[in-house]
């Protein structure tokens, strides 16, 4: 049902969002995340090393972006379209990734979803990745 | 960056016609008031003269001429009063009063750019403090008034709800952006302004408080930390998958009533 995480240790899970505009410059809004080591690595072991792209409603669509596909029981519990970029392959890689927003309107809706699903995924993680089930089944005659 | 801004006022008030017969336009369809170029005053069902004037008292709303700079603001503002106090005969109670029906909505763009495209929710409170913070400075006498007056029904302070929905009627309207009228700053109002000195000052604190909108709504930084619960706190909170979890259980219960479940720790296992 759930995989174990052996290794997953309680740390400081931060995010970092910093909100960037300059009308002199871009007609986007910058939208530029980072995240504590342990938050990376916790978000890191609900992946997997396949690699898929995928779209946030409102942003640069001349970027392309990438994710690594993540783990069906966690991705299951994530409901907003936001989830996808918690699995962003720059930020799994690197510690912070950047989005540019055609709209203010679509980042706050985006930041919103994004820390939504933040907050369960970690929650999730913490209370079902050390479960050790059993399950001894028998059919009766 | 130079920056070309258009700014326009509706005045709502109430008239003493003994002084000011003029003529009023239809809701929406205002007629340009008698040497006071520019300006047009139209009917607005919403103004409540309660008798300020007695039988004089006339409800009205003029709404100004653009303006693209404090100075042209300022001397519309000037143009405004001499039509109205008789070039300084009289004073602005004798000519007309700002109850709590009247609002004073303002109008103001930035040419080719858009509040509601690139303005996050954060930079709307930063101008309502500073509006406030100068207005508690300044020498208006009905200015505790003029706060208290800034939120109600039909200017009401923007949360992050309302402004995601760009109500109307909300203290920065932004869905008048979509009709070429410019981001509508609501909530301003002149209760119970009696001088032409407070009038003036009124509108030069408010052309402060839009220079500093302008500077900071071009060119911004908002920076957010977000911890997540530590994990005492994660134990407690009943998340999405303890839910799905839970139905299924049901569930299975009762279509696989056959097939038995042993778990070794049940506490762990979220039962």
């Amino acid at each position: 049902m759930t995989e174990p995480h052996q290794d997953l240790k309680p740390g400081k899970y931060t995010m970092n969002f910093k909100t960037i505009f300059d009308r002199a410059h871009a007609d986007f809004i910058i939208l530029n995340i980072s995240v504590s080591d342990d938050l990376r690595e916790l978000i890191k072991s609900t992946a997997i090393s396949e690699i898929t792209e995928y779209s946030i409603l409102g942003v640069d669509e001349s970027t392309e972006l990438k994710r690594y596909k993540a783990k069906k029981w966690i991705y299951c519990t994530l409901t907003s379209k936001a989830k996808a970029a918690l699995f962003d392959k720059i930020l799994l890689d690197t510690g912070e990734t950047q989005f540019r927003f055609a709209s203010a309107i679509y980042l706050e809706d985006f930041i919103r979803g994004f820390k939504l699903e933040l907050k369960n995924l970690v929650q999730n993680v913490f209370k079902y990745s050390n479960i050790d089930v059993t399950v001894n089944i028998g059919v009766e005659k | 960056m130079t920056q070309q801004i258009h700014v326009g006022i509706e005045l709502e008030c109430v008239l003493n016609s003994a002084i000011n017969d003029i003529i009023v336009g239809e809701y929406h369809e205002g007629v340009t008031v008698e040497d006071l170029p520019g300006w047009s005053s139209e009917y607005d069902g919403s103004l409540n003269s309660k008798h300020e004037f007695g039988k004089h008292s006339l409800c009205v709303e003029l709404v100004s001429p653009l303006f693209k700079s404090r100075r042209a603001l300022m001397k519309g503002i000037e143009d405004f009063k001499n039509r109205f106090s008789g070039h300084g005969r009289h004073e602005l109670n004798e000519v007309m009063s700002f109850n709590d029906s009247c609002g004073a909505h303002l109008h103001f763009s930035i040419e080719g750019f858009s509040f509601s495209d690139k303005v996050i929710y954060e930079i709307y409170p930063k101008v309502r403090f500073r509006f406030f913070e100068k207005l508690r400075e300044s020498n208006i006498k009905s200015r505790h008034n003029i706060l208290e007056h800034y939120n109600r029904s039909y200017a009401q302070i923007l949360t992050k709800e309302i402004w995601r929905i760009k109500s109307r009627r909300a203290e920065f309207n932004l869905s008048s952006e979509s009709e070429r009228k410019g981001m509508e700053w609501r909530s301003l109002n002149l209760l119970n302004v009696r001088t032409w000195d407070e009038f003036s000052e009124f509108w030069n604190i408010v052309y402060d408080c839009l220079e500093y909108l302008c500077a900071i709504s071009q060119k911004y930084e908002n920076i957010e930390e977000v911890k997540i619960m530590d994990e005492d706190e994660i134990q407690k909170t009943p998340s999405v998958l303890c839910q799905v979890m839970s139905y299924k259980r049901r569930k299975r219960r009762k279509t696989y009533s056959n097939i038995k479940i042993s778990v070794k720790d049940t506490k762990e296992a979220f039962l």
